[in-house]
């Protein structure tokens, strides 16, 4: 036992933690960013990144299509950045899953480097600009959570 | 042994040698179907078994696994055995359990001492060495299984945790086990993550010549670090221990112990006994475990692995694994596996064909050739067809040449359907 | 015996120092399409096959374990 502990702490102290900086809540994301996301102005935008390999990421989509398709807030608006490197690839799966909101492939992968999230999937908010809100990593009813998010955001605004 | 008899599959394949915890599920919804058909050389086991699994996410942070396995093993496996009762339709001595001493010219009925009290000591014995041999006895059995792998992950740092049951019965071995893992991911990006484990497993065996069902329980315990070095590069170091308590002899495997049979003021008298299999009642067990998983492109890849495990019966065993992976256009994969085993012999193994194969009347004794010291070489080729996204059909020709002569080999062939 | 659990934590140090010194350079999420393929998963593509290798293997041979966590993948999820 002491030499699993030995071995275990040894392996930890070796491998240096990573420093990330990220995109936070609060934050003005650049023109160049802001145009390739085709953001309207004063509408909330949903941006969601994720790829063919990500099995979580395919666990929501469906979620994120329905909300497209049902949402009624006019004040917002959906928008997915597929991360795959090989275009083929991304657009295969994208149409595998029928995604039926506006996409923005990110081959180079400029624009979730950008943003740097701490993990996959993920999810912003963004309104005029500015980002008011993240998700990140998979998210359980992710409809039900986004629809809350849009009502608890709009409250003090 | 009869043909007749339920016969343990501790013999040939068995899930108390399975002392892992399930796989982690992986987040895909999927159903595999997989048989497997596998036979030994020297007219020796034959395996037919078959496995179905369903694997379904429940929103993104619950995973259920279930899988039913179903076995047959047929054919036979060598221990000691006398010629006299081997050759009998109806028993032989392994079966019949000791005798009172039986009069030999007159002579031998003075000197005998009653065998019957001896502890694992089964027939009349023999004067001549040439009435035991070591030959195939007939064996035929059933097992059916379940097993169910709950995995939970936590909302935001995404680590999970795995709670698994299993039951599998034949006629003669009942076994059930539970598992807990927990992986941690110990940085944001979850570039490393440490995984702790832990199994349990209660088995039942039935002793055909006691009558009586015997209990031994196996405990489990791993601790591993798993590391992306970069994006092509993963690896993962793991340090295990295991602890067997309880009725670990094999009642279907016999050694030949030379006793003299004379009483205390008479001149020694041996013979020789076919007696039972019998081992410590305890054996501790540990190792380290090491892989390692390397892309080379979108189409081909490799995974490398090492262990080192060690006990308290004085076996220890080298394991090295590679295999690779080998895209061959858009529907076809190859892939083709090496891998070599070295394990030392336990301290109280004999070999049946060793110079000296005879144990003395008291201490541990077997002659279970997997407790011996000898080496293998495994290799394997398999095929997949990738017929879409959701369905991949597979076949996979196996084949494991033992130092010890034996030799084995297997087809396993499935579907796999992801939806 | 206490001589061969010491040779074993010795070589399981060596070891560990080996594969901490490879360099490691941190994998952002979105990196991870390739180790989350099929062919680079611990296990392989359909891990029941690994399955019936190791039902094999840990009832023909006289030494088992080492296998069971196998947990702590690439992360990719």
């Amino acid at each position: 036992m002491k030499n699993i502990i030995i071995i275990t702490l040894t392996l930890i102290t070796l491998i240096n933690p990573l420093t990330v900086h990220a995109i936070e809540i609060g934050d003005t994301i650049s023109p160049e960013i802001a145009a390739k996301l085709n953001l309207t102005p004063n509408k909330v935008a949903v941006v969601d990144f994720f790829a063919s390999w990500c099995a979580s990421c395919s666990k929501e989509i469906p979620d994120l299509n329905q909300f497209h398709e049902q949402q009624d807030n006019q004040n917002a608006e959906m928008i997915g950045i597929g991360v795959d490197e090989e275009l083929s690839i991304g657009i295969a799966y994208q149409q595998k899953l029928s995604i039926a909101f506006p996409v923005h492939n990110d081959t180079n992968q400029q624009i979730i480097e950008y943003f740097n999230p701490l993990g996959m999937p993920a999810l912003y908010y963004i309104k005029n600009n500015k980002v008011i809100g993240k998700r990140i990593g998979a998210v359980d009813q992710i409809k039900q959570v986004i629809k809350q998010d849009l009502k608890s955001l709009a409250g003090p605004q | 042994m009869n043909k007749n008899k339920p016969v343990l599959t501790l013999i040939a394949l068995s899930s108390v040698a399975s002392a892992v915890l399930p796989l982690t599920a992986l987040a895909e919804d999927k159903v595999i179907i997989q048989a497997q058909t596998y036979s030994e050389n020297e007219q020796r086991i034959k395996i037919k078994d078959g496995k179905v699994i369903f694997e379904h996410d429940f929103g993104a942070d619950h995973t259920l696994n279930l899988e039913y396995n179903w076995d047959s093993v047929t054919g036979a496996s060598p221990t000691w055995d006398s010629t006299t009762g081997a050759s009998s339709t109806v028993e032989s001595d392994a079966v019949s359990g000791p005798s009172q001493c039986v009069d030999e010219d007159g002579k031998y009925y003075q000197l005998c001492r009653d065998t019957r009290k001896i502890d694992g000591i089964v027939g009349d014995g023999h004067k001549d060495l040439n009435e035991l041999v070591y030959r195939n006895v007939a064996l035929e059995d059933f097992r059916n299984s379940l097993s169910a792998l709950y995995t939970f992950r936590t909302p935001n740092a995404r680590d999970e945790l795995n709670l698994g049951l299993s039951y599998s019965k034949e006629d003669d071995f009942i076994n059930s086990g539970v598992s807990a893992e927990y992986l941690w991911n110990t940085d944001s990006t979850k570039n490393r993550s440490i995984t702790f484990g832990a199994s349990y497993m209660k088995n039942e065996v039935y002793d055909y010549l006691d009558k009586k069902w015997n209990n031994f329980d196996l405990s489990n315990m791993q601790i591993g670090i798993t590391q992306v070095f970069n994006p092509t590069l993963v690896a993962k170091f793991s340090l295990y221990t295991m602890l067997e308590k309880g009725h670990l002899s094999n009642p279907y495997f016999n050694v030949i112990r030379k006793l003299n049979v004379a009483q205390a003021d008479q001149p020694l008298y041996f013979k020789y006994y076919i007696a039972r299999d019998s081992r410590p009642d305890t054996r501790k067990a540990g190792g380290v475990a090491m892989q390692a998983s390397k892309s080379f492109n979108h189409d081909n890849a490799a995974q490398v692995s090492y262990r080192y495990y060690q006990d308290s019966w004085g076996v220890n065993s080298h394991t090295a694994d590679i295999k690779s992976y080998h895209h061959l256009g858009d529907k076809f994969r190859i892939n083709p596996a090496l891998r070599y085993y070295h394990q030392s012999a336990a301290n109280f193994f004999k070999a049946h064909d060793a110079k000296d194969y005879i144990f003395d009347q008291t201490g541990f004794a077997t002659a279970d050739h997997r407790l011996g010291a000898y080496h293998s070489w495994t290799t394997q080729l398999g095929l997949e067809y990738l017929a879409s996204q959701a369905t991949t059909w597979n076949i996979l020709l196996g084949r494991q040449t033992q130092s010890s002569g034996l030799t084995m080999k297997w087809l396993h062939f499935g579907v796999q359907y992801k939806y | 015996m206490l001589y061969r659990i010491k040779k074993a934590t010795v070589m399981a140090v060596v070891l560990s120092f080996a594969l901490s010194s490879c360099t490691i350079v941190p994998v952002k999420p979105w990196q991870k399409g390739t180790l989350a393929q099929d062919i680079v998963k611990f296990g392989g593509p359909n891990p029941m096959i690994k399955k019936f290798e190791e039902h094999i293997y840990t009832s023909k041979e006289g030494t088992k374990g080492g296998g069971g966590v196998s947990g702590g993948g690439c992360g990719c999820n």
